[in-house]
């Protein structure tokens, strides 16, 4: 562990205003490819929640308290059915429409708009209502879905910044261990080991993957911060998805960088660093 | 210490640097292996460092036989061995740091990393210029600091390749006194070199290596 540190420190000091700026690069690309993965999964999904349930003329949504018994809400359901001014009532529960909500809806179409004011009147007469939705009143959207083409995009963009950032940090290695080779050709010509020489290299690579994914879980979180506070934009996502979409990218960051690192020791095989060159 | 016998190595291009080489180097010995340029000498003090593996023959270093050593027994073997190449290039540090570098990059931790590089730097004559910066010394002075890196980690056998490169003919003695207290320490050394050689060589054993063979001077 000791070696491994010394060389990664000597590794880090060996760095110049070219490599680093191939580095930089690098990490930003990372970034911006884990930042692609990210809005993939926290804005680029189906449309859920209230956003999705744009109500037509003659639509009622009636948000059900979580603490009404199955009883209660079959006999609910029973009595607007019922009803000759509704044609059709569908049940869902609440965690199928909108992730972490609880309770229940029903999905009221009535006969016509100008019988919904009767339909809307019984149904808040009931217990256990805790809001009602109508046609007349269309839903504010709270969520957003990305369209097709942008989806594309983020994809383009993901795969794209995964093959400049390869390249770009396999130039940034190629600098970084020309400025590095006589002392490698010591190390190799005193009998250092490759699993010495190659570890700190790969340990580059990952410190950048980490850098990107952290700059990233900075993002999200910055991101999340400034949006809840605008009572205007609706939140990206819920907090476990956003815990996980972070740890899934910072795993990917984190693997990226690894596959960064091996390409760069892979410069180490060329006849460059032989110790008898 | 050396045993080299039947030794033969050919270019890919089909040119036959080595053919027949029969060698033998004792235990604390001091040789010197002299030939024009481009004979071989460089490949031969690879043979024998593992760095390169050999063709044909059989190379006996330590003991050891080096075509038939698996990489982690190469990689101790070389721990053992001292190699000081043609042209040698310090790192752009200072002279201790040189040694340092190599002694962590071993596995030392610092404290033992700097005494022993003290104590090579003494053996050298270099202990005054430790804080020099290595780019800055002379010719003469940076074959001593390959030196003290070549035997810092104390190894049982110092190979050095083209030993007078760039030293006057006064330098190169005290070189030779220099090879001649490291040998008195138990190491064996073989030294490469091209030109004629100083007259303190003489009490040692010279070798030729002609036509891709080593022969007795």
């Amino acid at each position: 562990m000791s070696t491994f540190l010394f060389i990664f420190r000597e590794l880090l000091g060996a760095i110049r205003a070219r490599s680093a700026a191939l580095f930089s690069a690098a990490i930003l690309l990372v970034f911006v490819c884990l930042a692609s993965f990210a809005t993939l999964f926290l804005v680029g999904g189906e449309a859920t929640g209230d956003s999705a349930e744009l109500l037509g003329p003659g639509e009622i949504i009636v948000h059900l308290s979580p603490r009404l018994s199955a009883e209660t809400v079959n006999d609910h359901y029973l009595r607007i059915r019922q009803r000759p001014d509704v044609l059709s009532i569908s049940f869902r529960f609440a965690e199928e429409v909108s992730p972490g909500n609880t309770g229940g809806r029903f999905f009221i179409r009535t006969a016509s708009a100008d019988v919904m004011g009767d339909v809307l009147a019984a149904v808040e007469s009931m217990d256990g209502i805790m809001q009602v939705e109508s046609g007349t009143a269309a839903a504010t959207p709270t969520g957003f879905a990305l369209p097709a083409s942008a989806k594309i995009g983020l994809l383009a963009a993901l795969v794209l910044s995964v093959i400049l950032s390869l390249v770009l940090a396999r130039a940034g290695f190629r600098v970084l261990l020309g400025s590095f080779h006589v002392e490698i050709r010591v190390m190799r010509l005193s009998g250092t080991s490759e699993r010495t020489i190659v570890p700190p290299v790969i340990g580059l690579g990952t410190l950048m993957g980490l850098l990107s994914g952290l700059l990233l879980i900075a993002g999200i979180y910055l991101g999340q911060y400034a949006i809840g506070d605008a009572a205007t934009v609706p939140k990206l996502a819920d907090g476990v998805l956003v815990l996980g979409v972070t740890f899934a990218a910072l795993a990917l960051g984190l693997l990226l960088g690894s596959l960064i690192g091996w390409l760069g020791a892979s410069i180490l095989a060329s006849r460059e660093f032989s110790p008898l060159r | 210490m050396i045993q080299v016998s039947e030794l033969h190595f050919t270019t890919e291009d089909g040119i036959k640097v080595l053919e027949d080489v029969h060698l033998h180097v004792e235990r604390g010995e001091l040789v010197y292996l002299i030939g024009d340029a481009a004979v071989g000498k460089t490949l031969l003090l690879g043979l024998l460092a593992a760095q390169t593996l050999p063709q044909e023959g059989q190379i006996l270093v330590h003991g050891r036989n080096v075509a038939r050593l698996s990489r982690d027994k190469a990689l101790q073997l070389r721990r053992q061995i001292g190699l000081l190449p043609q042209g040698f290039v310090p790192l752009p540090r200072t002279s201790i740091d040189n040694l340092v570098f190599k002694l962590r990059a071993l596995g030392d931790f610092r404290e033992q990393a700097e005494e022993k590089a003290l104590l090579a730097l003494e053996l050298v004559g270099l202990l005054r210029q430790q804080t020099a910066e290595a780019t800055e010394l002379s010719s003469v002075e940076r074959l001593r600091l390959g030196i003290a890196l070549s035997i810092c980690n104390d190894p049982l056998l110092l190979l050095i390749d083209d030993l007078f490169d760039g030293v006057g003919p006064e330098d190169q003695e005290q070189i030779c006194a220099l090879l001649e207290r490291i040998c008195r320490r138990g190491v064996t050394v073989l030294a490469t070199a091209r030109g004629p050689l100083p007259p303190q060589t003489r009490k040692h054993r010279v070798l030729e290596l002609v036509d891709g063979r080593v022969t007795a001077r």
